[in-house]
């Protein structure tokens, strides 16, 4: 087993150890910080395997926009969690059993699926990791402003509604103008 | 190298525990966190494959950079709704916003 593979296990054993933390701490606040250690991860996975500009643009995005906005509202809907202690809901066990069933089933399809890939010759094990980072950010650059303009272009309008739309949610009701 | 096989496996685990969290959660922001995972799983499995199959034609990232500014909107708009429901009713439990229930 490679050095990278072992860096590979760890990070990913982070990641399941820190999203079964965020589903089930007791505390929303701890949830949120869990989720933010998800995030640095996935991007610690996406560097591992050698697309640096989506871990950084992981990195930027989640941690620096999505973490903070959950941190916010965790703040500011200000109330103790929902009373009980636990954060999963007790009525309904069979739709509990159904969900995990569900969860396990999917995962064994998964698996199935997986070990009948086969890695085309283009792959990475074939090519130079960094002399190929270099020239794959120039793909990505041309296809990201060519080939896909047209949704760039509509992705930052969307933005810009979501964050008018945003504000205006969240405003107080009675606004002495 | 990483097996393919491994990084859609951690995807699948990702997006399974992000599943449980959405539909067996009961506080808002924590289902929102869970939605989260679940777009960080599918996320993986984009540039995983992009990664291993098109080296110089990497669609699938772009398409993870779209799904990634989605997510941080998406983000955004349900935690302003849960702020404006926290402030109008005092509390989040999301069996109990029931106000657009007709």
């Amino acid at each position: 087993m490679s050095l990278e593979q072992l860096l590979f296990l760890v990070v990913a054993a982070v990641i399941v150890l820190a999203a079964l933390g965020a589903v089930f701490a007791r505390r929303i606040m701890h949830a949120a910080l869990c989720a933010v250690v998800v995030f640095t991860a996935v991007g610690g996975i996406y560097a591992i395997i050698g697309s640096y500009f989506i871990a950084v643009a992981q990195v930027l995005i989640y941690i620096g926009a999505v973490a903070t906005v959950l941190v916010f509202a965790v703040m500011l809907s200000g109330q103790k969690d929902i009373a009980g202690g636990s954060p999963i809901r007790r009525q309904a066990r069979w739709k509990t059993v159904l969900t995990w069933a569900a969860f396990v089933v999917g995962l064994v399809m998964v698996f199935q699926f997986t070990l009948n890939l086969t890695v085309p010759a283009s792959g990475p094990a074939n090519a130079p990791m960094a002399a190929e980072s270099a020239t794959s950010l120039r793909f990505l650059g041309q296809l990201l402003f060519y080939d896909y303009l047209l949704p760039f272009e509509v992705i930052s309008l969307l933005l810009l509604l979501v964050l008018i739309g945003a504000v205006v949610i969240a405003r107080k009701e009675s606004d002495p103008q | 190298m990483i097996p393919l096989s491994w990084l859609v496996t951690l995807a699948g685990l990702l997006f399974g525990i992000g599943l449980l969290g959405a539909l067996l959660s009961t506080n808002a922001v924590r289902m929102l966190i869970s939605i989260e995972l679940m777009l960080n799983a599918v996320n993986i499995n984009l540039v995983a494959f992009s990664r291993y199959y098109g080296a110089s034609q990497p669609h699938g990232e772009i398409a993870a950079i779209f799904a990634m500014v989605v997510g941080a909107a998406e983000a955004a708009v349900g935690l302003a709704i849960f702020v404006a429901v926290a402030r109008n009713s005092k509390l989040i439990d999301i069996d109990k916003i029931n106000l657009l229930k007709w």
